[in-house]
């Protein structure tokens, strides 16, 4: 399956960044799911749960707050706060 | 007349002490230097991702419309000034405030809010009467702080108090140079956003979800926000990167002039036996004789 590079950002570092197949969102007006070669979009996200999926693997983290942008099979996810990541990241010191 | 011995052995002595507390400095400024330089540049990437975003945005959908980007006839301008809470940093805070001051003496009308201690106590002496607003001890980096700052510029230029505001801070260059600058606070200036020129020709035509102008209300509070945390960042690094730089030629001066010193002793220590001795053997000649 297709798949896009998706990066996680909050205000203090860059937490995540890797190629993924999928992954579902919470839209303000629902939860949506992006695949690779999705139209540009901008959504504001509500507190919730977002699934990353890569190929057989799904990875769950929460977030409250922020927005999502897609163009040329580029996502950004752009969070306030986010938790339920730092088990791969968070390894420095 | 021969060289006070004791004052210069007291000199030397105390010139190591000074020494000591400047080398101590140095390594201090250097740690907090790596930490705050670390955790600006992991901020750098989430302000420029929303600065592309908006500036993408300004181009295609009507976001010239929002209020944030309309320039204000109403009010004064308003310079947001950035300095450290300490001194002992060379000429940090003032080349800072030498250009605060000359947009202030350009801008008769212009009011300013002073984020630091130097910078207060300063501007308070010349304009006081022009500041409407002050941050002090602001310690290490905290989101609130950032949040409550931009929260009440945000809210002063929706008021229509100023008509735009400017941030004066040190820009950090690398470790050996920070470059005073002013930027573009509010309205924002979509110019500005290092959108490329092939992009702007064909703007993307991204879909916003729920609705343009809830898109716009998300984006634009947290640009505002993460730029006041970044421009703090820069400040502090910066800050940290002087201090280590003035602490260094404090101890190298220490180290020289201990050196110049020391050889005035000896010379003193020298030239005072010599006269002893010549005492000495001309007495005992004198016996002799």
């Amino acid at each position: 399956m297709a798949d896009y590079r998706l990066q996680i950002v909050t205000q203090q570092k860059t937490v995540f960044d890797q190629q993924v197949t999928a992954t579902t969102l919470p839209g303000e007006d629902g939860f949506f799911g992006v695949l690779a070669h999705h139209a540009p979009i901008v959504a504001v996200l509500r507190d919730g749960t977002v699934d990353i999926r890569r190929g057989n693997n799904t990875q769950r983290v929460q977030i409250t707050g922020g927005f999502f942008e897609f163009e040329h099979n580029h996502g950004t996810l752009l969070a306030d706060e986010l938790t339920g990541l730092e088990v791969e990241e968070d390894e420095e010191e | 007349m021969p060289e006070n011995l004791k004052a210069l052995r007291d000199r030397i002595r105390s010139i190591n002490k000074t020494k000591k507390i400047t080398r101590a400095m140095e390594m201090v400024s250097a740690a907090k230097l790596r930490k705050t330089e670390g955790l600006m540049k992991s901020s750098r990437p989430f302000l420029q991702k929303i600065q592309l975003l908006l500036g993408r945005l300004a181009l295609s959908s009507g976001a010239q419309d929002h209020p944030l980007f309309q320039k204000s006839e109403s009010g004064t301008p308003l310079y947001v000034v950035f300095t450290s809470d300490r001194g002992l940093c060379g000429a940090f805070n003032a080349n800072i405030l030498k250009l605060a001051m000359q947009r202030l003496a350009a801008d008769p009308s212009a009011k300013l809010y002073v984020i630091g201690r130097k910078g207060r106590d300063f501007l308070r002496r010349y304009h006081g009467d022009r500041i409407i607003g002050d941050m002090v001890d602001l310690g290490s980096l905290d989101g609130e702080v950032t949040d409550q700052l931009s929260q009440e510029l945000l809210e002063g230029f929706e008021n229509g108090w100023y008509s735009r505001i400017e941030l004066i801070y040190p820009e950090f260059v690398s470790t050996v140079l920070n470059v005073p600058k002013v930027e573009r606070y509010l309205p924002l200036e979509p110019s500005a956003f290092g959108v490329s020129e092939e992009e702007a020709a064909s703007p993307i035509d991204y879909i916003l979800e729920p609705s343009p102008e809830r898109v716009f209300d998300v984006l634009l509070p947290r640009y505002l926000k993460s730029k006041v945390y970044l421009t703090l960042a820069e400040t502090q690094t910066s800050e940290h990167a002087a201090r280590m730089m003035a602490m260094n030629n404090a101890t190298k001066n220490c180290d020289e002039l201990s050196e110049k010193l020391t050889l005035r002793l000896n010379k003193a220590r020298q030239a005072a036996i010599t006269t002893e001795i010549i005492e000495i053997v001309s007495g005992a000649e004198a016996l002799n004789g």
